[in-house]
Formats: C-alpha cells, structure tokens, sequence
C-alpha cells in the first residue's frame, strides 16, 4: 500500500484473529491522504477564464467553492464580454459536469468496428493508451509514409506543430464550411493574410448585412454594439431569404432570394460608382483598380439585378445610396453569411462586401472593419530550436488543398473533400485518422465520411465526450475542456487596441488531456523526439508569450488579463497587397488564375419540378453542437429542430403546421417537426442546425432532431475545381430539396 | 507491537469494517493482481471470513466469480469491459455513474453531494490522494472513507478513548447516512439492471445488504 495511506495500512496490519486476513480485501487501495492545511483555502477561489463555446471568446471568472465551479460571470473589465456571457457560455459548465463525458483513455476491446457495434471499452493507463497510438502511427509511417495520416484538428500551435513534425500535409479542418471564401478573398485584395474578424459597429451609422445573422448566433458582444449603434440613430438593413433574429431587430428586412446577394451588390456597387457617391479620398488613396471596378459594374443595372434576385429595382437603388451617404457605413459579415462558403458565387459576394466597405473608406475605420491589432505571440520556433519540418508535410494532399493556391498557406484543410479522397485513396491511401475535438456530423453529407472511415486501419479520437467519432476510435483518448485549461487568448474580436484575456486552469478532472500535452508525448515515442527540445510544453510557451507582452502571471491575475488603456486609433494607410492597397481589382487572384474583379456568377444547385425548394440552414443562439447539445437544460428549450416553411409552402405540399415533413435532397432525407412562419420566403426551407446526434454515447443529444449535414452533397476535388472557389467553398446551402408530409 | 486484549464489541465491528473496504475494493477498477487474488478464492475467501459473523452471505459473489472465464488475463478483460460499461463510458451512455451528484438534480456531476464529500474527509483530517483522478463522491472512495472512519473508532476503543470514538462513530453514521445511503438503492438497482455479467450485481446486494438498511429476503 502506498505511503499516502499510512493510517489505513497500520490498522490493517493490526487485524488478526477472526478477521485475518482481511487486509487482502482492501489491498491496493489508496484515494486518500493526510490533509494538508493549505489545500482547503486553495480550493475556495476565483479564477480567470475565457469561454471556448464558440469563437468570441468572452472572458469570465469562475468562482470555485469547495474544490468544484459553483458560478460563472462575465469579466466586466473584458471589452467582448462586458461582464456578461450568453446562454451557452453558462452551459458550459454543464458540460464540464457532463456524466457522459470521457473520463479515462481507452481502447476498443471488439475488433469490429462500426456504427452500433459495441466497442467494448476499457479503461487503460495514458502510458498504454500513448505506447499504443504512437506504435500504430509509427509503423503506419514507416509503411506507407506520413501522408497515410490525416490528423483533423483546430489550426492551432499544437496541432499545426504535431501534424508537420509526424510529416503528413493532412491537417484538415472545418474552415471551408464556416468562413474559407472570406478567408481567401481578404488575403487577395486587403491583408496577405487571413480574415480580420473585428468589427466597430458601435460607431457605425448604416449598417447593411447579407444572410449575416451574429445577434441570432448570440455573438453578443456585436449584439450590443449593434442595438448601441442603432440607439444613436443607425440603421440596420438585413437582406435574407429568413427573417433572422437580426432582421427581425432591423429597421428593414429583404426576403431576398437565396444565391442573389451577389446580383444586388454589383447594382449597389454600380449604383455608388455611378452616381459617384463613394468616398473619393479614400478610394484614391488607399485602393487601386477602381477604373476597371467601375467598368466591369455596367452591365449590372438594378433592373438587372431585381430580375435576379426578386428585390426591386428601386429599393437596390435606395440602399445603395443610404449606405453610400450615411457614413460611417459597413457591410456586415462573420463567416456563414451570404459571403461565406454558402454558394458557389459566396466569394464573389465577399469580394463585393469588400469593395462596398473600401467604396465608403470603412476598412480599418472607425464605425467599419477593422484589421488585426491583437498582440504578436512568439511562434514555436522563436522559443525553442526546432529541426526543419520534414518535406513531406509540403506534399499533395488527400482534400486536394494544394490546388487551391490562395488558400493553400493556411493549412486550412478541406471538409467537403475529405471522404472522396479517403475512398478514391488519391492521390494515396489514408489508413489512420485522429480526430481532436471535430465533429463528423459538421462535415457535409457525414454519411459518406462514415463509409470513408470505416476503410481505415486506425482511428484515434480525442474528444470531450461520446461524439459519433468516438464511437469509431480504435483507441480514444479524454480531452480537456476550456474550463481545465491555461493559456493566454489574444482577443480576436476586440483589436481596436491590444488586449490579452487570461485562462487559468481548474484542476483537471478525471485523466483528461490536452491536444498540445498528447502530441508531444506522440512525437517522443514515435521517435521524433527531436521536435520536442527541453522545456517544450504549455508553460514554456506561456512563459515566452508573457515576456513578449513584458509581464507576469501575477501581475495579470488580479484582472484576468492584459487589458490596456484605450490608445488613439491610427488608422491603416498600407495594406497587405503587392501594391500595399486594397485592391479592388486583385491581382493575386489574376496571379493564381481567376478572375479579379466581381463579376455575377450562378449558384451550383438550380430548383428543377423535382427539387423546388431552396435549403437554408441557420442556428439556434443556444445550439453550438455537440458542445451544447448533450445539455439537459438546453434540451428542454427546443428537444428537436424543426424545419420553417410558408404556411402557404405548407398548403401546397399538404403540410400541417407542428406536424412531421420529410426534406430531400439528392443526397439524402430527414424527418423534422414543421413550424409555419410567414418570416421565409414560399420558396425555401430553412432547417435549424445541431441536432440530429446518432451516438449512443449522448444520453441526453442522441436521436433529438435531425442534421442538416445529410441533405448537403460532399465533393470531390474535381467538383472543387469546376466550382471553381479559391477558398474551396463546401457550398453549405447551394442545396435543392423538395417536402413532403412524413 | 503486542496486540492488547480487546472488547469483544469492538472485535465485532472490524467485520463490517473490513468488509466495507473489501466493497471499496470490488467497486474500483479492476487490475491484474486483484483479479488472480479473485480467481485464486483469496479474496472471497477474507470475504467469507467478514460477512459470516455478520450473518451474510458471501455465495452469490462466490458463484459470480466462478462465472468469471478461468483464464486470468480474458477475466481480467471481461471485469475491465464491465466495469467500463457500468460506471465509466458506454454505448449506449454509461448506466450507473458511480457518484453521489448523479442520483440528485439534473444528475451533473460535482454536484452538492460532491462538495459535501470533501468537505466531510477534510473534517476527518484526509485529502484525496494526488494520484487519484476521480470524483470526490465516487462510491469507492466513499465506502474507503467510511471503512476508514470505523478503524478510527475502533483505534479509539483499543485507546480506552470512548469520548474519541463516539466522535468518530458518529462521523460515520452521519456520513453514511447523509453522503451514501440517499443514492444506493437506485445505485444498486441500476447495476441490477444494466449489468451483463453478475459478478457487480452480487457485489450491490452486499453493498445494499451492509450499508444501505434493506434487508434481501433469505439473506440475514
């Protein structure tokens, strides 16, 4: 027995007589020790968080009593939180609680594998289950070569430090359904990097958005700058097929016709042009092409662009000049809008979102965009000496991101991709995967991903509980939440000036692990210890980035981060283009082959007698997938998603409201509840996404609704490529379905 | 040291005692040795020697171990796959969290039950272990705790400190009866239910028949 339980031990020892030998039933035992005085203070405090749910990231405190989290609150002094946090901030907690959470690592005991096959679990040791991952993924590299690994994985530190150093060019992940074709489209005409993702809405005086719908996401740091900025007189116009959460807090909602945003901005563009009402200083002296902008825009007139898109002529032509005459203006825009990997012609219209901020000078402006200030972090290899990454990790790619040469940098991998390129095994065959926290059900069309998975040697799953995944792993192994998690986040969605939000762990419940931890034990039993210098881990790199930011922990303890004073904003005169300008008409993208200037392009699904209907797909403020769903308070708000058709869609389809209708497209079904609005248009439906969970290992998620993602075809490279998109769009709503009664 | 002569009371309740922690032992997670010590009749064996004087039975659990396949290596696999079944991760969703948070409110872990837990080993001078990764209100540990407190007892018996004892014992009782016996028996009938081998099922009847005030008819 362990030196912990010396008490227990001597009291076993004593008993004899009738009870000798009892000291065997208890053998091995040893969950206590003597108490220390200290612990129990330790365990009554206050510490520093920032929310992971969704990509805000709102900094909270997190009040622990008697060693467990007991309250949640807002950071007042977080310029994104304001002291506040949204429903699925505060659900966190219950998902740190979850009883279905893993625990332990484990391995699957029954060598068949699949959907509703019982894997057999057993709990094992982090020494076996890490021998066992890095032996399997060793000999797989050494078979077959690196590539033969696809890690799908946030592109973060770790992960990106993992993937390159095992030598595999497959890190895939969900960019191209969230955000990839505003990603590719800001690198080419504003930044040569990647998205800026802050926006001053709050001194914005018109603010005009397509299919974007953040108060409806409960992003609500924007929620409350854009409720702020129409308090002082602003105006807020939302055009989208649905009556949103924000159209419905607008001063006008456009039912606009899905796939057609593209047609009303080029009339808008052309409009302002035309009537030369963009801002002349600013296009002067911070973009270049506008005389090019303004002759490829002719053809688009607003009686053109009202055939297209069933908006009146008139009313393009009005909002075209309130945006252009009430400044400061912005086209608003986060990931899955109009502008994002919805359609085909989706970059087309983020360059168009562009073009019409740069038309009214409000990229990095006050009351507009504006682009990256957050404090500069030391990468990897500024801290400790790294070997160079293997070649491989350069090589063709299973989703074919290589052919996409603007968004090729980011080592952003590709979704819609995947599956096909696993089953073709071109341009080779995959045989083991490992999944950290990556949902199957978020990919298109999961189903075929299922089938792709099943072709694998080895699945490795890491993950903070059951997800469909997980039920697939050949080993899983239990991941961390944010709240056991530390760390420093340079704010995102708050650069006006830079801050720092701070995240201090709790202790870590049960043997859970992070991605960064795992990795670099991955690396030295795989014989790639040379990866991994002295000092490299977490504490390392947080040691290095606070004394880039010249502090201490202790001295940003007390408020939870680096907060700063607000410094006067100067704004930007030289971007991140070959000729330092914005460039409306973008020669990176005539560099790599397409086409510079906004020009309309059709969507990829056209309605036909078969398919009549549109497919919208939006979410619920509260639903944030498997993150959110296996919440039993969240649960009971909506136990299932429904899909919201016209009453007179209904009628025509022989629907009845609060009954069952089956959605088909040529990919796939599912039954949902129908809710009647006359908030869409009679030709869509929109679907609610983040149900429709099919593991069993989900008590409370597992069979409540049904997913999107079935009824949205996957693609092949080939099909990427017809598509023609630079940011390998997975065309998450470019979908016809038709309905009918279940 | 020499033993000193003992009351015989205090003799009787290192039965219970010690039993207590043979049920600590069985709701932990299986290993290699403590399987060959099952396998070899050992430990049912130091079982028997507890429950007789206590006028239980230790035949169920004696059967459910001869179930058990003989080879140690496939018995150690099937009590592992079990255990990870009822009380870790399952498909379907684990049946029977073996913490106290579960069987109240929403069924969240770390609930009340598991502060109160601490709160009452931290009373009693104990931390948990820093190599244990589990819940503070996992049966487990809650059944070492309370075995550990009636050693203590009984230490204070042998000390003639009876002011001391009855500390201890009602430590015990109120920690018994406020911490373990609320959840045991939708504890005890979950395994009963969700169990595919008997091996846990007879060790929540004994658990049920020694803790938790109900008595199975034939076995007293």
């Amino acid at each position: 027995m362990s030196k912990k339980m010396p008490i227990s031990r001597r009291t076993f020892l004593k008993l004899g007589g009738a009870v000798g030998g009892s000291a065997l039933l208890g053998s091995g035992l040893s969950a206590f020790r003597p108490a220390l005085p200290a612990l129990a203070a330790e365990e009554d405090k206050i510490l520093s968080g920032v929310c992971d749910v969704c990509s805000m990231g709102c900094a909270y405190l997190t009040y622990i009593r008697g060693g467990r989290v007991v309250q949640l609150r807002g950071n007042p002094k977080d310029q994104v939180a304001e002291g506040k946090m949204c429903v699925r901030g505060y659900s966190g907690l219950r998902l740190l609680y979850d009883p279905d959470r893993l625990k332990f690592p484990m391995k699957r005991t029954n060598p068949k594998r699949g959907v509703g096959e019982d894997p057999k679990w057993v709990k094992i040791s982090w020494d076996e289950a890490l021998n066992l991952v890095a032996g399997k993924l060793k000999e797989i590299r050494e078979t077959h070569g690196p590539q033969a690994i696809v890690v799908v994985a946030r592109p973060q530190t770790w992960q990106k430090h993992f993937v390159k150093s095992i030598g595999t060019s497959n890190h895939i992940s969900h960019n191209n359904t969230c955000y990839s074709s505003h990603e590719v489209v800001w690198r080419a005409m504003v930044t040569g990097k990647g998205r800026s993702w802050t926006t001053d809405y709050e001194h914005s005086r018109y603010i005009l958005a397509f299919g974007w719908d953040s108060m409806g996401k409960a992003k609500n740091h924007w929620g409350r700058a854009v409720n702020q900025a129409r308090a002082n007189g602003a105006k807020l116009v939302v055009f989208d097929p649905r009556l949103s959460i924000t159209a419905a807090k607008a001063d006008e909602w456009i039912p606009i016709k899905p796939g057609s945003d593209l047609a009303v901005l080029l009339a808008m563009i052309r409009t302002i042009i035309n009537e030369d009402l963009y801002d002349k200083n600013f296009v002067v002296n911070y973009t270049s092409g506008f005389e090019p902008l303004k002759k490829a825009v002719q053809e688009y007139t607003p009686e053109w662009a009202a055939s297209i898109s069933e908006v009146p002529a008139e009313t393009i032509t009005r909002i075209a000049r309130e945006f252009a005459r009430t400044r400061p203006a912005v086209v608003a825009s986060h990931k899955r809008d109009a502008g994002g990997p919805n359609y085909a012609n989706s970059w087309k219209t983020s360059q168009c979102f562009v073009i019409m901020d740069a038309l009214v000078g409000s990229l990095d402006r006050p009351g507009g965009h504006i682009l990256d200030r957050k404090p500069k972090f030391p990468d990897l290899t500024e801290v400790w000496k790294l070997p160079n990454y293997p070649d491989s990790c350069e090589g063709p790619r299973i989703d074919g991101l290589e052919k996409f040469p603007i968004l090729y940098p980011t080592n952003k991998g590709s979704f819609s991709t995947l599956a096909e390129g696993i089953l073709a095994k071109d341009p080779y065959p995959v045989k083991a995967a490992i999944f950290s926290k990556h949902n199957i059900l978020a990919f298109p069309n999961p189903a075929r991903l299922v089938e792709a998975l099943k072709t694998l040697d080895f699945i490795v799953a890491h993950d903070v509980l059951p997800t469909e995944i997980v039920q697939l792993a050949d080993v899983v192994l239990p991941d961390n939440t944010f709240y056991e998690n530390t760390g420093l986040e340079a704010r995102e969605y708050h650069a006006m000036y830079p801050q720092v939000a701070l995240r201090e762990a709790i202790p870590s419940l049960y043997e859970t692990r992070s991605f960064g931890s795992i990795a670099l034990s991955l690396l030295k039993k795989m014989g790639l210890g040379e990866y991994v210098p002295e000092g490299m881990d977490g504490k390392g790199l947080m040691k290095a980035e606070l004394e880039a930011l010249g502090t201490t922990l202790e001295e940003i303890r007390g408020s939870g981060g680096l907060w700063g004073a607000p410094k006067e904003f100067k704004p930007k005169t030289e971007f991140g283009t070959p000729s330092k300008k914005i460039e409306l008409y973008s020669t990176v993208l005539e560099k790599n082959g397409y086409d510079p200037l906004p020009r309309w392009k059709e969507p990829r699904a056209v309605k036909s007698e078969q398919y009549p209907y549109h497919l919208l797909v939006w979410r619920k403020p509260w639903e944030k997938m498997s993150q959110s769903q296996n919440d039993p308070i969240l649960a009971e708000f909506c136990p299932e998603n429904c899909v919201s058709l016209h009453p007179e869609t209904g009628k025509k389809n022989g629907i009845q409201d609060l009954g069952y209708a089956w959605i088909e497209s040529p990919v796939g079904k599912i039954k949902v509840k129908v809710h009647f609005t006359e908030g869409i248009r009679p030709d869509c439906v929109a679907v609610d996404h983040g149900f429709g969970h099919w593991s069993p290992g989900l008590s409370v998620a597992k069979g409540m609704g049904a997913n999107d993602g079935d009824l949205i075809p996957n693609m092949t490279v080939a099909d990427q490529l017809r598509v023609g998109c630079p940011g390998m769009s997975a065309l998450m709503e470019d979908v016809v379905v038709k309905v009918y009664k279940a | 040291m020499k033993r000193q002569e003992m009351d015989p009371e205090v003799e009787e309740r290192r039965f219970p005692q010690a039993a207590i922690r043979g049920l600590a032992r069985g709701f932990s997670y299986p290993d290699a040795q403590w399987v060959e010590s099952l396998l070899s009749g050992e430990w049912v064996g130091a079982f028997r020697r507890v429950l007789e004087p206590l006028g239980a039975s230790s035949k169920g659990l004696e059967g459910a171990i001869a179930a058990l396949p003989a080879e140690p290596a496939v018995a150690l696999q099937a009590l592992q796959v079990e255990y990870t079944h009822l009380f870790i991760n399952a498909i379907p969703h684990v049946p029977v969290p073996p913490y106290a948070s579960a069987y109240v409110g929403q069924g969240m872990l770390m609930n009340e039950p598991a502060e109160a837990a601490l709160r009452a080993y931290r009373h009693a001078g104990l931390d948990l272990a820093e190599d244990y990764h589990d819940l503070p209100d996992h049966l487990a540990v809650e059944l070492e705790f309370l075995s550990w407190l009636e050693e203590r007892a009984i230490e204070a018996h042998e000390g003639r400190d009876g002011k001391r004892a009855q500390v201890w014992t009602e430590q015990k009782e109120t920690f018994l009866s406020q911490q373990v016996q609320p959840w045991l028996p939708e504890f005890c009938r979950r395994v009963e239910g969700a169990a595919r081998i008997p091996f846990y099922p007879e060790l929540a009847k004994l658990v049920k028949l020694l803790l938790g005030n109900i008595h199975e008819p034939g076995q007293t």
